[in-house]
């Protein structure tokens, strides 16, 4: 079961989906981040995907995190399902930050609690590591 | 994990990378897997029954519209108008209908990320598109454009269709000028006319050729060609943009080069 699940995760980022916005009306590619957390939820909705990451910083505060993914039938028909990531998986994610200040980040790529490092963004809008 | 199943997963992935940019890999692409065993022949993805006209029925997707200039066939070339090269280079990314959830417009209805299904009868063709279930409608009964057409414009526009041979022209106007033609932000005015024409390539593969004529904002009428691939077994899924919509909050006007 866990050779599957991690096949369909690799194929499923490996190609991602469009977005319903252009990347730069909205994240910043000069606000890269990176940071690792415990995923709290998972919105299986369009147009976007999200999931929900806390990280705790030097001085012990959490914030959370609402990273935006692809789109949801895109992702299902590659396998993905609204379980594939779950509260309580341990990820690292690097993105981009919201122009205006908030805690939206666009997720590029997800390291999965396995180790496997993989691009989670949308192709087609425009943003870094796009294809 | 085994090696083995490793190194494929790797390979298939390598594949679907390696696959052009136009290619039905991206976004609401099927994967490839055995075809269905019960269902329509357009579901199966078996020969069609003997008809008059060949039948479009299907489930399609072709990639998403990106920028149009770069899909036009030799001599075709989409040049803009000086006006229309004001706007272009102006455009508000953070206003793309697409994003506010309006409908897409007549031709970038198939164009956008999840796949589109078209029904035929003889005196109708209709084109429901997955992204946020919008449809269009072709009549092909021999009926003109309605008299007050230009009077009330539409965001798919009034069409009319023919068959030259075994392929279905499409005749589009009065299309709402709050569309945009493609993602890179080509708009268009209200004295759009758009014909379209629909060729099955093969039996999986619809052609699809597009006359873009509007004088205020191109410099002449331009001509697309895209091709889409049947998505045998595939669906339409559920779709409401303004499901869990959280971007538009966050938008910031973006003009031109910069949000393309």
């Amino acid at each position: 079961m866990k050779i599957a699940s991690a096949f369909v995760l690799l194929a499923t980022f490996a190609a991602p989906s469009f977005a319903h916005h252009s990347f730069a009306a909205e994240y910043d590619k000069n606000r890269p981040v990176k940071f690792t957390g415990v995923v709290t939820k998972m919105e299986w909705m369009n147009p976007h995907i999200y999931y929900y990451v806390d990280v705790k910083d030097a001085g012990g505060k959490i914030t959370n995190y609402a990273v935006e993914g692809g789109t949801p039938n895109s992702l299902r028909r590659r396998g993905w399902g609204k379980d594939s990531l779950k509260a309580g998986d341990v990820v690292t994610v690097e993105g981009y930050m919201a122009k205006n200040g908030s805690n939206h980040v666009n997720g590029r790529t997800v390291t999965l609690p396995d180790g496997k490092r993989l691009f989670g963004g949308s192709a087609d809008d425009g943003g870094p590591g796009g294809q | 994990m085994s090696k083995h199943l490793f190194t494929l997963a790797v390979a298939v992935c390598s594949v679907v990378f390696a696959v052009p940019a136009n290619a039905q890999q991206r976004g609401g692409a099927q994967p490839r897997k055995a075809p269905p065993k019960a269902g329509a022949w357009w579901y199966r993805g078996t020969p069609q029954p003997a008809a008059a006209h060949p039948d479009l029925t299907g489930v399609w997707f072709g990639g998403t519209s990106a920028d149009l200039s770069k899909y036009t066939l030799p001599g075709q070339e989409l040049i803009l108008t000086p006006y229309g090269k004001q706007r272009y280079d102006m455009v508000d990314h953070a206003k793309d209908p697409n994003t506010q959830c309006l409908p897409p417009g007549p031709a970038r209805m198939i164009m956008m990320a999840h796949p589109a299904m078209i029904v035929q009868r003889d005196d109708l063709v209709t084109i429901l598109t997955e992204s946020q279930r919008t449809f269009r409608l072709i009549y092909t009964d021999g009926r003109g454009h309605p008299d007050d057409v230009y009077d009330y414009p539409e965001w798919m526009g009034s069409s009319i269709g023919h068959w030259e041979g075994d392929t279905l022209v499409v005749d589009t106007v009065s299309i709402n000028d709050r569309t945009w033609l493609d993602t890179s932000g080509h708009e268009h005015s209200d004295k759009l006319k758009m014909t379209e024409r629909f060729r099955l390539a093969d039996p999986n593969t619809l052609e699809h050729i597009v006359t873009y004529n509007d004088p205020v904002f191109f410099a002449k009428p331009f001509k697309t060609r895209r091709l889409f691939k049947r998505q045998v077994g595939d669906r339409i899924m559920d779709h409401s943009c303004l499901e869990n919509e959280k971007d538009i909050i966050n938008l910031v006007p973006t003009l031109g080069d910069a949000g393309r």
